[in-house]
């Protein structure tokens, strides 16, 4: 989870302890379509992943994008 | 030259796209007019020769600005959206050299249409300049 966090953190410019399960477009004010598509861009980098346009429509929280990474065969740390 | 049109599924991995340009004296006066950068360094032949180049360099921004042209007018062409770019200035490029603006498709984002390109400003076979950028693909 920590480097899921250390991405979005980066890409989205909040303290990496602001971001939890449910943190989303709707409650951090600059996380715009620019921003969704670097995410994207990233996670697929950095996990050496693809997601499909269904996946990424389907993403509307973080825990929405820790599921797809799930399904792609990512193993998380929550503990970290 | 015509725009180029290529579709994303055109564009492969691993690709390269190279064109050369020569940034003339008149290119750098264009660039500091434009932009309002009159810096000695790269205007004024005297402090030029007296600075640690021996003679005045090109704006960094103007010979990078040369990756706009690479996406705008090579890859991907018409289709494209300019997202982010990252630079490094490695080296000085002096006025009226020859360099070679190279970009390597690094990367395919297929839900989204964005490909990662590495790319490079190269003088003799070394890298004045790279970085990275992300173009959005659009119908």
């Amino acid at each position: 989870m920590k480097r899921l966090k250390q991405i979005l953190a980066k890409i989205l410019e909040i303290d990496e302890d602001k971001i939890n399960d449910e943190t989303s477009p709707d409650n951090v004010d600059n996380w715009d379509s620019f921003d969704g598509l670097m995410i994207v861009s990233e996670l697929e980098s950095r996990f050496n992943v693809k997601f499909t346009m269904d996946q990424v429509v389907a993403v509307k929280c973080v825990k929405d994008i820790k599921e797809a990474l799930r399904k792609q065969g990512v193993q998380l740390d929550e503990s970290t | 030259m015509k725009v180029p049109n290529l579709n994303f599924s055109e564009i492969k991995e691993g690709d390269i796209y190279l064109f050369e340009k020569n940034l003339s004296e008149e290119n750098v006066m264009g660039f500091a007019k434009i932009t309002g950068d009159f810096n000695p360094l790269h205007v004024d032949v005297a402090f030029g020769r007296k600075s640690q180049f021996k003679s005045n360099i090109v704006h960094g921004m103007l010979a990078a600005s040369l990756f706009s042209t690479l996406v705008g007018m090579y890859c991907p062409g018409e289709k494209s959206i300019y997202l982010t770019q990252t630079l490094n200035f490695k080296a000085p490029i002096f006025y009226n050299e020859s360099v070679f603006v190279k970009g390597t498709v690094l990367a395919k984002n297929d839900a989204i249409k964005v490909i990662t390109l590495k790319t490079e400003i190269i003088k003799e076979g070394k890298v004045m300049i790279n970085g990275e950028a992300k173009v959005r693909m659009v119908k």
